[in-house]
């Protein structure tokens, strides 16, 4: 490295990312020899917390992934996740990509711009930030949000916390996230309401007859939360949330509907902040577009896998799967051009 | 500190560039165990304090106030690892006894014990870089995870068990990382040529209460007379 931190040596491959789509790439492409660099970011809040490893790092059990039959944290999945790349040679950089220059002819390399002033050549790139959630945009939520007031985006991260404890709190959402968060708060809170905006869920029915189906949850049909009220936490002198207001979606009456915890679980938004102006292609939603039926993207030699490409499924093992094809396919394409 | 936030991450460029080359050049020879009283043996650290206390409001959710303060470095050829700890030590006005205060001890003139969970949870650090750091020359290692920051304080076998979670916390000059002081971390040796310089500063919302007090900022930042 030089001392302006300019790299002369040109990566075979860069793995941006660090969750299952990320890990297995790096697995399939060390065992390929392409000796991935990859780049997995550093703890940051933003507005909620972002970890290396993703967000699987904000789950306590994994129970969906074949071969943990009891189970598994999430945080000790990404470790062993890590651990098997490594094993194979990848190489780990603790940094944040902050922008890329992706060159579509393949005689150049891709150059890439780290958080602390690296710069990175690399004739091959796979993107796997992954995604995070959503928030309604309220002044208040986010402020409460992030100063612990009592809302949040993560129901199995802090559902638990004494502030909720047979208290009564809101989910705002009608999908299986939603119904998933639902479900998970029904066990501490005294009462959840799921607030929907329209008469019927998006989600899907296991999951509906799971949650609905439990004695302190109920709907909140046709309903959109348009602010957030606070009072003052006695105890620690904290904002802390009392109340949501609610706009009928048909009437546009509003009322308050009094909460001391609400979840929001409206979906996510993929990690494509650092590819603006990159050349690469979205589809509507700003999902990174894949071609193909593969990794490939719209410029050669830039493959993508994961939640940052995947509005769909958008599962762990769904993402450890595009990671393995991001490999190959890259494998497959430095390989064509004779970059290895 | 915030329940909802994780337990440390990195805010980038909180001190601008202009201002780091200014900090470089006039700061101080760091000792071993850190220069105590930072401010009062180099008033250009007051640069660094506006923009931590901004994050520390942010935070902590109300205007913060300086409780402590410590210059580090670890200095090339003559520089150390630290195990993996949490910080749970405070320093106040007096010595009180109190139940969930203690031990006691007395450092550079001001009385230090350990803190109740409870106040800790309160509390929020925030350290300045003056040198860009990373694994080679030591940076901070913490284990962030939100559930494991803000809970209690760890045995020392627990302590080891989130040894295994620890991830670097990468920064560079002028970026800061916040950190819970009940946030288990640690650092490697610096095994480079360069300089690994912080200023970390401890910030509270409240008095620790039960008639303890924190020291005065004043005092703290050399604007006051009455030194203790």
């Amino acid at each position: 490295m030089s001392e302006n931190g300019q790299d002369s040596k040109i990566e075979k491959l860069v793995i941006i990312g660090s969750g299952p789509a990320g890990w297995t790439a790096a697995l399939y492409a060390s065992r390929a020899q392409l000796e991935p660099l990859c780049v997995i970011g550093v703890p940051k809040q933003d507005p909620g917390p972002v970890l290396p490893g993703g967000q699987l790092m904000l789950t306590t059990d994994v129970e969906n992934y074949p071969g943990f039959p009891e189970g598994i944290a999430g945080p000790e999945m990404m470790q062993l996740f890590q651990k098997q790349a490594e094993r194979f040679g990848a190489r780990v950089m603790n940094d944040d990509v902050k922008t890329v220059k992706f060159n579509p002819s393949h005689t150049e390399p891709h150059v890439l711009e780290t958080a602390s002033g690296k710069t990175i050549r690399a004739h091959a790139v796979i993107i796997a930030t992954g995604a995070t959630a959503n928030w309604l945009g309220l002044e208040n939520e986010l402020r409460l949000a992030t100063t612990g007031g009592g809302v949040s985006a993560c129901a199995v991260c802090d559902g638990a916390l004494p502030m909720f404890r047979d208290n009564p709190v809101a989910v705002v959402g009608g999908g299986d996230t939603a119904m998933e968060e639902g479900h998970h708060l029904s066990k501490f809170a005294s009462k959840v309401y799921v607030i929907h905006r329209r008469d019927e869920l998006r989600a899907s029915k296991v999951m509906q007859e799971r949650t609905l189906g439990k004695g302190n949850v109920e709907m909140v049909w046709n309903s959109t939360v348009v602010d957030v009220l606070d009072k003052k936490d006695p105890a620690s002198g904290a904002d802390v949330i009392r109340a949501v207001v609610l706009e009928d979606t048909v009437t546009n009456e509003r009322r308050e509907l009094e909460v001391s915890g609400l979840f929001v679980a409206i979906g996510h938004t993929p990690a494509t902040k650092f590819l603006r102006d990159s050349g690469l292609e979205f589809d509507q939603a700003g999902y990174i577009d894949l071609k193909k039926r593969g990794s490939t993207t719209n410029i050669p030699g830039v493959f993508a896998a994961g939640d940052v490409a995947d509005a769909r499924y958008r599962q762990a093992v769904t993402a450890a799967g595009m990671g393995c094809q991001a490999a190959l396919d890259a494998e497959h394409w430095l390989g064509e051009h004779a970059l290895v | 500190m915030s329940e909802r936030a994780i337990g440390c991450w990195v805010e980038r460029d909180v001190v601008g560039s202009d201002v780091v080359d200014h900090l470089r050049r006039t700061c101080p020879e760091v000792p071993k165990a850190g220069l105590r009283e930072p401010f009062i043996a180099w008033s250009d650290a007051l640069l660094m304090l506006e923009p931590a206390r901004s994050i520390a409001n942010g935070v902590l959710n109300k205007t913060a106030r300086l409780t402590r303060a410590i210059l580090f470095d670890k200095p090339p050829g003559r520089n150390w690892n630290l195990e993996i700890h949490q910080d749970r030590t405070i320093a106040v006005v007096e010595r009180v006894e109190l139940a969930g205060f203690g031990p006691w001890s007395s450092k550079h003139g001001a009385w230090h014990c350990e803190a109740p969970v409870e106040l800790l949870r309160r509390m929020v650090t925030v350290r300045v870089h003056l040198d860009d750091a990373d694994e080679e020359n030591g940076c901070l290692m913490a284990a962030p995870m939100p559930l494991s920051h803000k809970r209690q304080k760890l045995s020392p076998h627990e302590l080891l068990a989130c040894a295994d979670h620890l991830i670097p916390m990468p920064a560079k000059a002028g970026d800061a990382v916040i950190m819970s002081p009940l946030t288990p971390h640690a650092s490697g040796r610096n095994t480079t040529d360069r300089h690994r310089r912080v200023l970390h500063m401890e910030f509270a919302a409240e008095q620790p209460g039960q008639g303890l007090r924190w020291r005065d900022e004043a005092e703290i930042l050399g604007q006051s007379s009455s030194m203790s």
